[in-house]
């Protein structure tokens, strides 16, 4: 539980009492590779404070195209958007899925919104992660308009310099929004350039 | 201000004294077009016009990140003071058409959410929303062609033609003028 706390505090500082309240809500789960963490009906009023591994999150459009929108790695704080913020004519629909063994502390969405509403401090926390999202999707769609495959491809690994160590190369290609060719002549001639 | 409460009721409905502190650090302002709004410490809640927010890359390429229409709440990334990674240093925003607005200062906003729990609702709303159509913009960036993000702008704004450039729209929604003017007669012509 104390590393939680660090990565909460890191977001925002909370209080002790504001936590002891905050982890009542929390159990401890660890995910197999490829589960699912949010896709069902059943998932949408669950929150995730992920602490070790890898997850996605995966847009689908109606054709059934599936394309990574983030990549989620610890520290990172999730939820699903189908009972919150989607709205109901949406064109495409949203899953959370582990790349690796997945260890995350769960709870009920709901329920922090409501011990979150009287305590200014939780309630901090909420906007401040809102707020980094905001960011976070504000880059990564400049990233997709300004930057060019490659680029894109260096920018993620300053962001997590082994991420090929950590998941599958085709899983970084669809990140990339580029197909897995594509995706290992970008490698080539980056990394035989360096050799020489 | 009545048509204030009407914008922010969208989001959240506030009290009458949220509602009026809230009103007190708002000044009404015109702007001419092609203006460029301050994106220090404002915020800003636009009553008529089209104001668009977009950003530059270190290689002097500029996109445009967002069309702002009537009863859009906005503000740059700049006053929530998260350092970014790589991409983008700041957002910027100027106007496409004369403008209407209420401006405000964002931390003297921030400041009020922390006293009128109503407030700060209303901020959680906002950007959620604004999450929202981030979102969704990354999910037409990466699943839409050229074409289907165009029929996607034309479904929400029916005479964007009639209102900004074509070359504006064509940074929109990512391609080339060459390549928009390609997808209008490709649509137009066969009708």
């Amino acid at each position: 539980m104390e590393n939680i706390k660090s990565i909460l505090n890191r977001v925002e500082p909370i209080s002790d009492e504001s936590f002891n309240e905050l982890s009542k809500l929390l159990t401890k789960k660890t995910y197999a590779k490829k589960s699912f963490l949010i896709k069902k009906l059943k998932d949408f009023d669950k929150f995730f404070i992920l602490i070790d591994g890898i997850a996605r999150s995966v847009t689908i459009d109606q054709y059934g195209d599936k394309n990574t929108r983030s990549l989620l790695y610890q520290p990172s704080m999730f939820v699903s958007l189908k009972n919150n913020i989607q709205n109901q004519n949406h064109i495409f629909s949203t899953e959370f899925q582990c790349l690796t063994e997945v260890t995350v502390y769960e709870g009920n969405f709901k329920q922090f919104k409501k011990i979150a509403a009287n305590r200014i401090d939780l309630w901090k926390l909420y906007t401040r992660a809102l707020e980094i999202n905001m960011i976070y999707l504000i880059e990564k769609n400049a990233m997709n308009s300004h930057l060019n495959a490659t680029e894109r491809y260096l920018c993620l690994k300053k962001e997590i310099p082994n991420i090929e160590n950590l998941i599958q190369l085709n899983q970084i290609a669809n990140y990339l929004n580029i197909t897995p060719i594509q995706f290992s002549r970008i490698r080539k001639k980056i990394y035989s350039f360096n050799k020489n | 201000m009545n048509n204030l409460r009407d914008i922010l009721s969208h989001y959240h409905s506030i009290s009458d004294e949220s509602a009026t502190k809230f009103s007190e650090i708002l000044v009404r302002k015109k702007y001419k077009n092609k203006t460029e709004l301050n994106n220090n410490d404002k915020f800003y809640i636009l009553l008529d016009g089209f104001v668009r927010s977009y950003t530059i890359h270190d290689n002097g390429s500029i996109k445009i990140g967002a069309f702002l229409s009537k009863s859009s709440f906005f503000t740059s990334i700049k006053p929530l003071s998260i350092s970014s990674n790589c991409v983008i240093q700041e957002i910027k925003f100027d106007c496409l058409s004369d403008v209407i607005l209420y401006e405000g200062s964002f931390s003297k906003f921030i400041k009020l959410t922390k006293k009128y729990h109503d407030l700060s609702l209303f901020y959680n709303k906002s950007l959620e929303a604004g999450i929202r159509l981030v979102i969704e913009k990354a999910h037409e960036l990466i699943h839409l062609d050229g074409m289907g993000r165009y029929l996607h702008l034309k479904n929400q704004y029916p005479d964007i033609e009639n209102l900004i450039k074509l070359n504006d729209i064509a940074s929109y929604i990512n391609v080339t003028s060459i390549q928009l003017s390609r997808i209008r007669k490709t649509l137009y012509s066969s009708k």
